[in-house]
């Protein structure tokens, strides 16, 4: 397995800056590891979180001044910027004939694990899910060779019990022949795409998107079927030998209880089984992450 | 099925010209983007903490991580933290309820701490993990906020106790739990009714007086793990304190309970370097220790014979160590209360003794040792009247001092800490200024005057020498010659191997405040009915053989 995404500083500027282009936000600052953002409303939106804000705006029919996003990507940088940034102030106080308070902007620390960047994956999980692309074509140049469309579906497996272990997969259906690729993401990733335009939409389809779902979804629990299942089955056995001592447990307290405290007893032990189970029951959750219409030449 | 609803929505959304987001043509952009941020948030298989790449306010110490895998890993989530104090559980805990937020196995989790610590519990957990809690005030928090602090107390109230068992909480942390130490209280029956997933148990002592309070805290992670009450006295005890076969217990109990400790080896902390320094008295401050004693033994014998307080006394003598000026409030003090002539005259003596005192040895030691220092320190006294004057002394001689009490309200600690921190060189500090502060950016420590008991030297010693500490500690404890103070720091400090193994391993044997007191008018007995110095020096260091000796019988006996 390779070493997650996302955990080197340069890996999240580059994230960053990729994401704030694609949201057209202005890039107000570049310095190293530390950038300012002009944020658009929407974006604005989805990245600071308060929408009673937002609500007195619209109903008061005002307008906002847009956030500026300060992100700083180390330690360092943080307090390099934050030290310019109450420079800045205090310069523009020494001009002043009456030297009003201005509020210090600050900057803040991007890093996994903060509450910006989990907002930043909320918006792309949002505005990531669907697409429908093609290779670009290069300038100028019609696009002349014969395309053929697939349906890509990226997918969260998640392997619960007391635990949880995930796997991101990806597959690709031609919905011309209804040959199923794996790791068709990684395949396809590094291709530059654009949007497709309506009138090119689903030309040679000779599968529904409902039946290459069902597809896929055969093909997915194969997939899971041959996989080692020794963490469901030890689980399990936590699961079994807990009940036994719970059962044995409240058996054992109840020959010195009365009728009304042996109910007690009795919903009290029902209760603790729930618990049980919501702890140890080992299951798979599937979740579809993002689906694609992706039209690719006939020979790749 | 949720997966079967996304591709209608997406036969739905490809086939009309409306995009939810602006500009369409960047679909694929952000399709990459979620596709990045997808993976960056996989749960990994691996056992490892995966919440360790999410801290970056802090670096948890090698003990602390691998108790939270323990936790996790081989205990499901439910476990007895047993750590000794200042180990960190409560680094422990933060650390299994931020793997678990990062994994996505918990999402509602309620913290139960004691009222006074409720704000440093939020703080903790928001400063150095990232995570946001709430403190309800209204009944409805409950249920809006992912993260809430309660005291036990307030949470096991009407109307919040109804609202607390009805929601299904993933996580739930209880600090200091002995307090469910036995199982017909309200608290114990409160906590085995809130409904979890993940329970941790917080407690230093899990065991206080009796070995069935394990079984009461380990019925509530696992009822039946021990049997019921009855099978577990049958199967594992001979008697309250004493188990029938420990390694059986022991291995039983590992299954549920962590404890590590500090001398364990698992556990590291830079050197402490303790220095005495010895001082010797200018002529006039002489005159006014040996007028002291004297009117203090006179005293004392008065006093034990009407079986009347000692405290008084107590106070002055140690204050007397301290400082001319420390003493004088007290001798005021006396001088208001007493209506013999005779002893009001002496202390009025006394009083002019003191005031004439022009050369403060202690005080000077203390700016000698601060400028060649060139570094922080703080300075302890337990007096506010040797505090006010050192401060004055210290900003007379040009070096930046802030004071630091336990009146304090908690902003202007925080702010005083701060001072300290960034602007100035020291920090007077009075003893009960002491708790809940974390000083460890300084390696410098002054005792100007020393407490006459263990315990809270250790706490002093304590702010600075914790987990976090990157240097050697340096500690130098002032000792005038010929007082009773020179034996004091010798039982404190040279024996000071015993008192960190108290301390260390059996803090509830000298933790006990009855205990404490009691070790203060033991030496004030001692010091206060003997005639010469070799007498005290002796009395001094049989006491100390039998407080070691009381410390190794309580040692075999937990």
């Amino acid at each position: 397995m390779t070493s997650a995404p996302l955990r080197t500083t340069e890996e999240l500027i580059k994230f960053c800056d990729h994401y704030f282009a694609a949201c057209q936000a202005r890039v107000l600052c570049t310095q190293s590891d530390y950038r300012e953002y002009e944020l658009p409303v929407d974006v604005d939106k989805e990245l600071t979180d308060r929408p009673f804000f937002w609500a007195w705006i619209e109903q008061t029919g005002q307008t906002a001044p847009p956030t500026i996003l300060r992100l700083a990507f180390t330690v360092e940088a943080a307090e390099r910027e934050n030290r310019r940034l109450r420079h800045q102030v205090e310069e523009q106080q020494v001009g002043m004939a009456h030297p009003t308070f201005i509020p210090i902007p600050k900057s803040e620390l991007l890093t996994l694990g903060s509450f910006r960047l989990a907002r930043i994956f909320a918006s792309v999980e949002e505005r990531g899910k669907y697409a429908k692309v093609k290779p670009k074509s290069e300038h100028g140049k019609a696009m002349v060779t014969h395309l053929v469309p697939w349906l890509m579906i990226n997918l969260l497996i998640s392997y619960r019990s007391d635990f949880l272990r995930q796997e991101f997969v990806s597959y690709g259906i031609c919905l011309e022949n209804g040959q199923i690729t794996d790791n068709f993401y990684d395949l396809i990733k590094n291709i530059p795409m654009e949007t497709v335009s309506e009138t090119e939409l689903c030309l040679n389809a000779t599968l529904s998107f409902t039946a290459a779902n069902q597809i896929i979804r055969r093909r997915i629990e194969q997939y899971i079927h041959q996989l080692p299942h020794d963490w469901a089955i030890t689980a399990s056995q936590h699961w079994a030998d807990e009940i036994v001592q719970i059962e044995t447990y409240y058996q054992s307290l109840a020959p010195d209880k009365d009728v009304s405290e042996l109910a007690m007893l009795e919903s009290e032990k029902q209760y603790k089984l729930q618990q049980l189970e919501k702890r140890y029951r080992p299951h798979i959750e599937i979740e579809a992450k993002q689906i694609a219409l992706i039209y690719l030449p006939l020979h790749r | 099925m949720e997966w079967v609803e996304t591709i209608q929505q997406f036969n739905d959304e490809i086939f009309t010209q409306h995009t939810p987001f602006s500009p369409p043509s960047l679909m694929w952009d952000f399709l990459r983007l979620s596709v990045t941020a997808c993976q960056a948030q996989l749960a990994a298989s691996e056992n490892k903490l995966q919440c360790l790449e999410h801290i970056h306010a802090f670096q948890p110490l090698p003990h602390q991580i691998s108790c939270a895998l323990e936790v996790i890993h081989n205990l499901h989530g439910r476990a007895v933290l047993a750590d000794e104090v200042g180990l960190g559980k409560t680094i422990e805990a933060g650390l299994v309820i931020k793997e678990y937020q990062v994994r996505r196995l918990a999402q509602k989790v309620l913290i139960l701490v004691p009222a006074s610590l409720i704000i440093q519990w939020s703080r903790e957990l928001g400063e150095k993990f990232g995570v946001s809690c709430y403190a309800p005030k209204k009944h409805w928090a409950w249920s809006e906020y992912d993260v809430v602090v309660a005291s036990l107390d307030t949470a096991k109230r009407e109307p919040h106790r109804s609202i607390i068992t009805a929601i299904p909480w993933d996580l739930v942390v209880i600090d200091e739990a002995h307090k469910l130490k036995n199982q017909r209280t309200h608290n114990w029956k409160f906590v085995n009714q809130i409904p979890n997933k993940y329970m941790l148990l917080l407690t230093a002592t899990p065991v206080q007086n009796s070995l069935q309070e394990l079984h009461s805290l380990i019925t509530l992670l696992k009822p039946g793990e021990l049997g019921n009450k009855r099978n577990f006295v049958a199967q594992h005890l001979i008697s309250k304190r004493e188990p029938k076969d420990a390694q059986r217990l022991r291995d039983h109990v590992s299954t549920v309970m962590i404890r590590n400790r500090r001398f364990d080896g698992q556990v590291y902390l830079p050197d402490r370097s303790v220095k005495i320094v010895p001082l010797e008295f200018s002529p006039d401050e002489k005159l006014l220790y040996d007028g002291v004693q004297q009117f203090l033994k006179e005293a004392y014998q008065d006093v034990t014979k009407h079986h009347k307080s000692v405290l008084p006394l107590l106070t002055l003598q140690r204050e007397v160590c301290s400082s001319p000026y420390a003493a004088m409030i007290s001798l005021n003090k006396m001088a208001e209360r007493i209506h013999t002539s005779d002893r009001q005259a002496k202390i009025f003596t006394l009083l002019e003794i003191a005031q004439q005192i022009k050369y403060h040895t202690k005080t000077e030691k203390v700016l000698e040792l601060i400028s060649t220092m060139n570094d922080k320190c703080i300075v302890f006294t337990e007096y506010r009247a040797t505090q006010d004057f050192l401060m004055s002394r210290l900003q007379q001689n040009g070096i930046k001092a802030v004071p630091f009490r336990g009146g304090f309200k908690r902003s202007k600690k925080d702010w005083m800490t701060d001072l300290f921190k960034h602007n100035v060189q020291v920090l007077v500090a009075t003893e009960s200024g002491g708790e809940g502060i974390n000083l460890q950016f300084c390696h410098y420590m002054i005792n100007f005057d020393l407490p006459w008991n263990p315990m809270r030297l250790e706490q002093r010693i304590g702010r600075i020498h914790r987990l976090g500490q990157q240097s050697i500690v340096q500690i130098y404890n002032l000792s005038t010659r010929n007082t009773i103070e020179e034996h004091i720091v010798a039982l404190l400090v040279e024996k000071i191997r015993m008192f960190e193994a108290v301390i260390g391993e059996v803090d509830h044997i000298l933790g006990d405040p009855q205990i404490q007191k009691k070790i203060e008018t033991d030496i004030l007995d001692i010091a206060l009915t003997t005639e010469s110095q070799e007498e005290l020096k002796n009395r001094m260091s049989d006491y100390a053989s039998t407080m070691w000796s009381r410390y190794q019988s309580g040692r075999q006996n937990s």
